[in-house]
């Protein structure tokens, strides 16, 4: 049983990994296209996806808690960056 | 729909309508940054929901997923400007829309 749930946290720090590199990856890759901040964010938004799954499957409550908190933080932060983009005069800048 | 009995089962179902949607469109940002085919634009669409706090919950999921992008909400004309990692329909942008009408509404 102690073995079962040692696998399934592993298979699941893994997956975290991955997607990890893969949107690092992705966040160096695409350059000089219109709307770069936006799709930057979209790609960070994998990164938050991660993040909670690593932080729900730690194995700590008071950890998972961060990961609730963190369903309420991200939009805010994310929408003041996009909102300032957009307002700003900013244009297609990267 | 929008009966006082059945919001709490909205709300239930929204909670994993969303987390399903974000396992869903995270897995779909990582294939299409590894394809390279990524063409963000910002579009505006229209919501059918009204009260302020249902705009809220509409945006921020919205945000959550990763692939849209909240950018402005207007209240009174009832619209979102939204961006998108690639071109989609408006239905794929908010699937989670009923659930919170159920909810607040």
């Amino acid at each position: 049983m102690n073995t079962d749930i040692t696998i399934i946290t592993a298979i699941i720090f893994f997956v975290s990994g991955a997607l990890l590199l893969v949107a690092s990856f992705a966040l160096l890759r695409f350059q000089k296209i219109p709307h770069m901040l936006y799709a930057r964010l979209h790609i960070l938004g994998v990164v938050d996806a991660a993040c909670i799954l690593l932080l729900v499957f730690l194995g700590k409550p008071i950890i998972a808690l961060v990961a609730v908190l963190y369903f309420i933080l991200t939009p805010v932060a994310v929408h003041s960056i996009a909102k300032s983009h957009y307002d700003g005069g900013a244009g297609d800048d990267y | 729909m929008g009966s006082n009995i059945s919001r709490p089962f909205y709300a239930i179902a929204y909670i994993f309508a969303l987390l399903y949607f974000i396992a869903m469109s995270a897995l779909n940002v990582v294939y299409l940054s590894l394809k390279g085919t990524i063409q963000p634009e910002v579009k505006v669409i229209d919501t059918i929901l009204k009260k302020e706090i249902s705009q809220t919950f509409l945006a921020n999921s919205i945000t959550l997923t990763p692939g849209t992008l909240t950018i402005d909400v207007d209240n009174k004309a009832k619209k979102l400007t939204v961006s998108i990692l690639t071109p989609r329909d408006q239905s794929a942008i908010i699937p989670f829309e009923k659930y919170i009408k159920g909810m607040f509404e």
